[in-house]
C-alpha cells in the first residue's frame, strides 16, 4: 500500500470521521474511567474450545503486543466438563467443534472386527494346548487330575 | 464330564447346593492349588482366611500344601470367605500354573506381594477362559517370533530392542508408518490381551504386565493407564517388547525396562521415518500434531528429539516444565481409550459371541469354570445388563 504525508486538512472525508469516532470514544473513555473501571476480557483457547476465560486490569508493555495483568480474576465456565472433543474435559460447547481428524493415528482403523473366528469342531484339541502338552516349561504345570 | 446344566452359579445360591458341593469336594475331590489360587485371587493372607473360618493359618497351609485336605464344612468357609463356588476347590479342570517370576510387572517394585500373586492368579484365570473358548471356537493362531509352547527360543529375534522392534514390524507386515490398532494387532497374531479392573482399587499399583510362559502369551493392561490412549498404547508396545525380548530371562531388571521402553519408542514411533518431522526446536504445536498422527503422546516425542539429537538437554528439560505448565492449563490432556476402539481387548468377547451364537451360555461357560457370573463377566470384559437397584 501506498502511504504519502499529506497535510491535515486535506485528509479524505472517511478518514476524518474515524478520527473524529476515534476522538469522541476517547472522551467517553476518559469519563468512564472517572466513574469506574475499565475491564479487559481476555480468553484463551484452542480448536476444541475455550480453556480459560477472566478479565482484569490490563496494561500494554510495548508495541510488540506484551502486556502485564495486575490483576486477574479467573470467570466461571457455565458449560459442562468433559464436552470437549473425545471427552478431554475441555468446555468444548463455548468453542468451534472440530471434526473427525482424518490425520489422527487411529483415523482408518475398521470400527468393528470378527477376527475371522469360527466354530471349531468338538473333536479338535486347543492349538495351544496341542502344542504344550509336547513341552511343558518350568514356569507352567498343566494338572488335569480327573 | 463337567455338568453345565446348573445355571445358578453366581447367582441366588438356594441352600444345601454348595454344601452338596463342598461334600463332593472334600477328601480326594479337593485341589490343593485352587485353594492357593482362590485365595490369591480375593487378595487375602492364610492369616486371613484362618481367621475367618477360626482355624490356625498353619492348617491353611496344610491345606494349600496338600499334606492334609480340609473338612466339607471347612470348604463351604473356604468358599464363603473366597466369595467362590465351592466346586472351584475341586480337581478335574485343566490348570496352567505361573509362577510369579515369569511374569514382567511394569512397576515391580512398586507392586506389593499380594498384589503381584492376585495378578498372576488372575492371568491364570484368563488363560483357562481363553482355553475354554478355544475349544470351542478357532482363535487365530499365535504369531510371535520364537514363541512355541509357552517358550521364546532366544535367538529368534534380534537381542537389540531397536532391530527387535524394526524386525517384528517386517513380520507382522506394519511397513514403517503409523499403528492405528496396536492392541488389535496384537489381538490378530494370538497375543490374549485384556484391561479389567481386577485389582480393583490397587490397580494402580500393579500396573501392567506379561508372560510368555503359558500356552498363549498374555498381556494384562490395567485401567489406570486408560485414560490416556497415547499411554496406554505405549505399556502395550512395552509389554510386547518383554515378550519379544525377554522371554527366557528372569524379569525385574531394570535394563529390561529400558529395552522394552527403547522397543516400543521404535515400534510405535520407527527413528528413520519420525526423526525428519520432528521439529528442530521445541515446537509443541508441531509435536501436539505428530502425537495425534502416531498415537504416542507428546512427552514421548520430546523424549524423541533428544534421542536423535534435535534438541539439548537444558531445551529437553526446559520442554517438560512447559509441558507441565500446559497441562495445567488444560492443554495437552489425555484421550481415553474408549474413544479409540482398536486399542480396547476385543478378541475373547468375540470368540464368546460366537460361542454363544452357537448355544453356549455365559451360566453353562461360568459353571465349567466354577466362578461365579460377576467374576466371568469381568474377565470377559461385559457388562451386567441388569439394571442395578440401589436403596435410597
Amino acid at each position: 500500500m501506498e502511504v504519502r504525508d499529506r497535510p491535515q486538512d486535506q485528509l479524505p472525508e472517511g478518514e476524518d470521521a474515524a478520527e473524529t469516532a476515534r476522538a469522541e470514544e476517547e472522551a467517553v473513555l476518559k469519563e468512564l474511567e472517572a466513574l469506574g473501571r475499565v475491564v479487559t476480557i481476555g480468553y484463551s483457547s484452542n480448536t476444541s474450545g475455550v480453556i480459560e476465560i477472566g478479565w482484569g486490569d490490563c496494561e500494554l508493555l510495548d508495541d510488540e503486543g506484551h502486556v502485564r495483568w495486575p490483576h486477574w480474576e479467573t470467570l466461571p465456565m457455565t458449560g459442562t466438563l468433559g464436552e470437549g472433543e473425545n471427552g478431554t474435559g475441555l468446555w468444548g460447547a463455548h468453542g468451534p467443534k472440530r471434526g473427525p481428524n482424518p490425520t489422527r493415528f487411529d483415523a482408518d482403523a475398521p470400527l468393528d472386527d470378527d477376527f475371522g473366528l469360527t466354530p471349531r469342531s468338538p473333536l479338535d484339541v486347543p492349538r495351544s494346548v496341542s502344542r504344550s502338552a509336547t513341552s511343558r516349561p518350568a514356569a507352567m504345570v498343566m494338572s488335569r487330575c480327573d | 464330564m463337567t455338568d453345565t446344566s446348573n445355571p445358578e452359579i453366581g447367582q441366588l445360591q438356594l441352600l444345601g447346593i454348595d454344601e452338596t458341593a463342598a461334600t463332593a469336594v472334600s477328601g480326594a475331590g479337593f485341589e490343593p492349588a485352587r485353594l492357593t489360587q482362590a485365595r490369591r485371587l480375593a487378595g487375602v493372607t492364610k492369616k486371613t482366611v484362618a481367621d475367618s473360618l477360626g482355624v490356625s493359618p498353619v492348617a491353611v497351609g496344610q491345606w494349600e500344601a496338600g499334606t492334609h485336605p480340609p473338612r466339607p464344612d471347612h470348604i463351604t468357609g473356604l468358599a464363603e470367605a473366597l466369595n467362590v463356588p465351592a466346586a472351584c476347590l475341586a480337581v478335574g479342570r485343566p490348570y496352567a500354573r505361573l509362577e510369579a517370576s515369569a511374569a514382567h510387572f511394569r512397576s515391580l517394585r512398586r507392586t506389593p506381594a499380594i498384589q503381584r500373586a492376585k495378578a498372576i492368579a488372575f492371568t491364570e484365570q484368563v488363560w483357562e477362559l481363553t482355553y475354554a473358548l478355544e475349544k470351542r471356537i478357532q482363535l487365530p493362531a499365535v504369531d510371535l517370533p520364537g514363541f512355541s509352547a509357552g517358550e521364546i527360543t532366544s535367538g529368534a529375534m534380534p537381542s537389540d530392542p531397536v532391530n527387535a522392534a524394526q524386525e517384528l514390524r517386517r513380520r507382522w507386515g506394519l511397513g514403517t508408518g503409523r499403528i492405528s490398532q496396536l492392541v488389535r494387532t496384537m489381538e490378530h497374531h494370538g497375543l490374549i490381551v485384556t484391561l479389567v479392573p481386577f485389582a480393583g482399587t490397587a490397580t494402580a499399583t500393579v500396573d501392567a504386565f506379561s508372560t510368555s510362559h503359558l500356552p498363549r502369551p498374555i498381556v494384562v493392561l490395567t485401567p489406570d493407564r486408560a485414560d490416556d490412549v497415547y499411554r496406554h498404547r505405549f505399556t502395550a508396545a512395552h509389554e510386547l517388547g518383554h515378550l519379544v525380548l525377554h522371554g527366557d530371562t528372569a524379569p525385574g531388571d531394570t535394563q529390561q525396562e529400558k529395552e522394552a521402553d527403547q522397543f516400543a519408542a521404535e515400534l510405535l514411533t520407527p527413528a528413520a521415518v519420525i526423526t525428519p518431522l520432528l521439529p528442530t526446536r521445541m515446537d509443541f504445536k508441531i509435536l501436539d500434531r505428530l502425537s495425534q498422527e502416531w498415537g504416542v503422546a507428546v512427552e514421548s516425542l520430546v523424549y524423541r528429539c533428544r534421542e536423535v539429537g534435535t534438541i539439548s538437554e537444558p531445551a529437553y528439560r526446559r520442554a517438560f516444565q512447559r509441558l507441565a505448565q500446559l497441562r495445567k492449563l488444560n492443554l495437552f490432556q489425555p484421550e481415553p481409550v474408549t474413544g479409540s476402539p482398536g486399542e480396547n481387548p476385543l478378541l475373547l468377547r468375540r470368540a464368546f459371541d460366537l460361542a454363544e451364537k452357537n448355544g453356549l451360555t455365559l451360566p453353562q461357560l461360568a459353571d465349567e469354570l466354577k466362578v461365579k457370573l460377576p467374576r466371568l463377566r469381568l474377565l470377559l470384559g461385559v457388562d451386567d445388563p441388569r439394571p442395578r437397584l440401589t436403596l435410597v
